[in-house]
């Protein structure tokens, strides 16, 4: 055996009790996480089953921390006590060996715990792999911070004060560094997608540094301030750095799709604002724009157009022309207007489910999209002798449809793959009002930006869940949920998503004014579906749109 | 040859306090050194700047040949080091610490590890946090003597042991150090009667210097306790010779302690010193005797501010 493998195994056999408690943990947590949702009534306000979920993360991340601790501790690179300094073991080897077990039962034991859970409960492979991805990288995270306060630490006191007078640290850098850093440029990084990634990086890199210069030279007090230098350029990287957004895909339109010359397109009640906002850099900035509701013509009752960008040039009169752009992911806001809207999404649905007959459309809401024109900085507008005149723009619309992207029959023990995760249908409860599904997921939410998202965003929803009968050649869409959920990982926030499981109760409902029109019986439920419908992407196309006029004068 | 233990000039600060001042030492290889002085002398100080678990503010120190500063993993497994402060893995057995340590040294004997932990009378199977703190010094030492290492430093090792463990603890090393092997003891220690038995070389250190360094046999012959008996009132005379130390004088005696005692001429020095002499009786002194004299000049020389 290696001497960092005879290092290692001493490690684990001197921390075998605690380690024992945490892989108990580990446990406690992936059984809560299997069979926690069954224990749940998804419309109560908070199970004992959540709170206990809530203290095993907060434990998984508690001995994370203490076992770090006792791991450096126990060979002590502080002071001059401890024994491994007058026997012949190289610091470079002691660090690999403190490495090698704390990536051996902080990082691979609990990603192994997840990996087996989650690919158990029946999460998709991809899924599988990221969410274990996740793990180890919390995992990672919290052990390289830990570490660099081990390593100039000589006692857990000490390393609880250090890590209280740490998160002070980064507390107060965070918020006095930021006004002061408002003037400073950006430094743009392509592959950033969030502040937090660069703080991620940078400190890592830092702790990593800190622990491998403790062990080497053994200097405490410097060790200790370069923890601190660590923390603040951690939080100043994050300031500085410009992300980039993940750029929806921009792919032309599918030939066939529709005809864009035939497509007309026109804003309907039009709308000015003004107020403060925030630039990037946080500064107040003030603003005045105009905006509408579009109404679009001339495409497929199955396909959706959506504008996702838009180049304005408006001409206010006497003055100059004024150019404005805004691309994705920012122009995407809508507005539910059930009465007057476009009939969508209802028909793209209907069609998509095979040309069936919706029979709870009231219970949805359609939609338009409200469309941002033009927005100014009130500096711009202002010195204007008039601000008013016409405007000429050039529409994108990205095309998209509902389809059908998994079914699977309506009976307990059903699986789909939904946004919400993998649902497993737990029980069909048949009222006089509709239909009761209670359903049981394995989820891991992200929230970054995806072009999916970029399209669901809009709707609040990017899919819909459905009960289709297909002989009868009807359907009914979900009309509302409530569930509750148990997180997996530790630090959500910091991971732009969640992993977990959880319940959702679906409630299919049929309006009692179309009663007579279909019953949601015993005979229609045996042939039933358990539908998900997804958008799928057609492409973008331009358009051009032309309005009158817009006053810009007294915004409201 | 060169000395295993040398330091010129070695001097060691924490912050204000200097520790260790201007220290230079010569230990003979082969030899039992020790380095004896009161709590807070440097002692403690000295051994961790030889074991490079402190860097000396300046001059230099060199351990079985290497610069302090560099010793390491190749230095470390020739050097078997026992200290009271050291902490050790007290969740494992002897047995387990035995088998800890063996990986590391290529040296080590496993049969000199069983028969050194028979001798010392080790429990082998108790976890060290069970035993006693004698039990875990013994069984610091056999981790430290079981790979035959040249150079053995122990840092106040008799420091809380009971008589008996305290026994078999010199025992054991005194076979070591005894034996056919080149092996050269260096033991810090404020236990004298402990280190009389064991050493054949003295260092005393005292607020961080060296203020004696010879053999022990040596040490031993200069020092004798004298008590001169006068007719007269008796006076120490002024000033007394530069040998004498704690000179005092009552009503019919003087009594010093001779630094420089020589039988040839002995009695001739002391009457040509005290021209009434009339009876010079002549004490031997232990080691314990002599500590405790050098200990109260250094403490006077410090009060008075004045060479010793």
């Amino acid at each position: 055996m290696s001497v960092i493998g005879h290092l290692v195994w001493h490690d684990i056999r001197a921390l075998r009790l605690p380690l024992a408690a945490w892989l108990l943990v580990l446990l406690a947590h992936a059984a809560v996480m299997a069979f926690g949702p069954g224990l749940i009534d998804p419309e109560a306000r908070r199970s004992a089953i959540e709170t206990f979920a809530g203290f095993l993360a907060g434990a998984r991340l508690a001995f994370t921390m203490l076992l770090t601790v006792l791991l450096v501790q126990r060979d002590s690179p502080v002071g001059t006590t401890a024994f491994w300094l007058t026997r012949p073991i190289q610091p470079a080897v002691m660090a690999a060996s403190k490495g090698c077990s704390a990536f051996l039962v902080l990082v691979l034991l609990p990603a192994a715990v997840s990996w087996s859970l989650v690919t158990a409960l029946g999460l998709p492979r991809a899924d599988v792999a990221a969410g274990t991805g996740w793990v180890v990288f919390e995992q990672v995270m919290i052990v390289a911070l830990s570490a660099m306060g081990a390593v100039v630490t000589a006692t857990i006191p000490q390393f609880a004060v250090a890590a209280v007078i740490g998160a002070l640290l980064i507390g107060v850098a965070t918020n006095d560094l930021r006004p002061m850093l408002a003037a400073v440029p950006r430094i743009p990084i392509p592959v950033m997608y969030a502040n937090v990634q660069a703080w991620v990086l940078v400190t890592m890199l830092g702790a990593l540094g800190v622990t491998v210069y403790q062990y080497s030279r053994r200097r405490a007090f410097r060790a200790g301030a370069a923890v601190a230098g660590v923390l603040l350029l951690g939080v100043l990287s994050a300031l500085v750095v410009q992300t980039a957004a993940a750029p929806a895909a921009e792919a032309p339109l599918r030939a066939g799709v529709l005809d864009p010359s035939a497509v007309t397109a026109e804003v309907e009640s039009m709308w000015t604002d003004a107020g403060i906002t925030r630039d990037a850099r946080g500064r107040n900035v003030r603003y005045r724009s105009a905006g509408g509701f579009l109404h679009t013509a001339g495409a497929p009752p199955a396909v959706i157009l959506q504008p996702s960008a838009i180049e304005s040039t408006w001409t206010p009169s006497g003055g100059a022309p004024i150019r404005w752009q805004r691309r994705n992911p920012a122009y995407r806001t809508t507005v539910d207007r059930p009465n007057d809207g476009s009939g969508q999404p209802n028909r793209s649905i209907a069609i998509g489910l095979g040309d069936v007959d919706l029979i709870n459309q009231r219970g949805s809401a359609t939609f338009q999209f409200k469309t941002t024109l033009l927005n100014l900085r009130d500096e711009d507008v202002s010195g204007l002798s008039a601000a008013q005149g016409p405007l000429d723009a050039t529409l994108t619309f990205r095309a998209w449809r509902y389809r059908v992207d998994e079914a699977a029959p309506l009976a307990a023990g059903s699986t789909v793959s939904a946004r919400q995760g993998r649902l497993a249908v737990h029980a069909i409860t048949p009222t006089p009002e509709g239909v009761i599904i209670d359903l049981q997921r394995v989820f891991l939410e992200r929230n970054q930006i995806t072009p999916d998202a970029g399209l669901g965003g809009a709707l609040g929803s990017s899919e819909y869940l459905v009960l289709r009968n297909q002989a009868r050649k009807q359907a009914v869409l979900a009309a509302g949920e409530t569930g509750r959920r148990i997180g997996h990982s530790m630090l959500e926030w910091f991971l732009f998503g969640r992993l977990g499981a959880g319940t959702i109760r679906l409630h299919f409902l049929v309006a009692r004014a179309q009663g007579g029109r279909a019953a949601l019986d015993e005979d229609w439920l045996k042939g039933a579906e358990l539908v998900v419908m997804r958008p799928e992407d057609l492409g973008v196309f331009t358009r051009p749109l032309r309005v009158e006029e817009v006053n810009l004068d007294n915004p409201k | 040859m060169p000395h295993p233990i040398e330091t010129a000039d070695l001097s060691l600060r924490y912050g204000r306090t200097e520790a260790v001042r201007h220290l230079t030492m010569d230990v003979p290889a082969g030899s039992v050194y020790a380095l004896i002085g009161p709590n807070g002398a440097g002692k403690t100080t000295t051994i961790k700047a030889l074991m490079n678990l402190l860097r000396p503010s300046s001059g230099r120190a060199s351990v079985l040949g290497l610069d302090s500063r560099r010793v390491g993993p190749a230095v470390l497994q020739r050097i078997g080091y026992v200290s009271e402060n050291q902490e050790l893995p007290l969740w494992m057995t002897a047995s387990d610490l035995l088998a800890y340590c063996a990986p590391f040294y290529p040296s080590w004997d496993r049969a000199f590890a069983s028969a050194l932990a028979k001798q010392l009378a080790l429990p082998m199977d108790k976890p060290l946090k069970a035993c006693s703190r004698g039990t875990r010094m013994k069984a610091a030492l056999v981790a430290s003597l079981a790979y035959h290492p040249e150079l053995i430093v122990l840092d106040e090792p008799f420091a809380g042991l009971d008589a008996l463990v305290r026994e078999e603890f010199t025992q054991g090393i005194l076979e070591v150090a005894g034996g056919d092997r080149p092996w050269t003891v260096f033991i810090s220690s404020h236990d004298i009667d402990e280190v009389e038995r064991l050493a054949d070389w003295i260092g005393v250190i005292n607020e961080g210097r060296l203020e004696l360094a010879e053999t022990a046999s040596s040490l031993l012959a200069r020092f004798r306790r004298i008590e001169v008996a006068t007719g007269s009132d008796a006076a120490v005379p002024s000033p007394p010779p530069a040998s004498w130390l704690l000179a005092e004088a009552s009503a019919h005696a003087v009594r010093f302690v001779e630094s420089a005692f020589s039988d040839d001429d002995c009695g001739a020095r002391v009457r040509k010193t005290i021209p009434a002499a009339r009876d010079i009786l002549v004490t031997p002194m232990s080691l314990r005797e002599i500590f405790i004299v050098l200990a109260r000049v250094f403490r006077l020389a410090d009060s008075q501010g004045g060479p010793r």
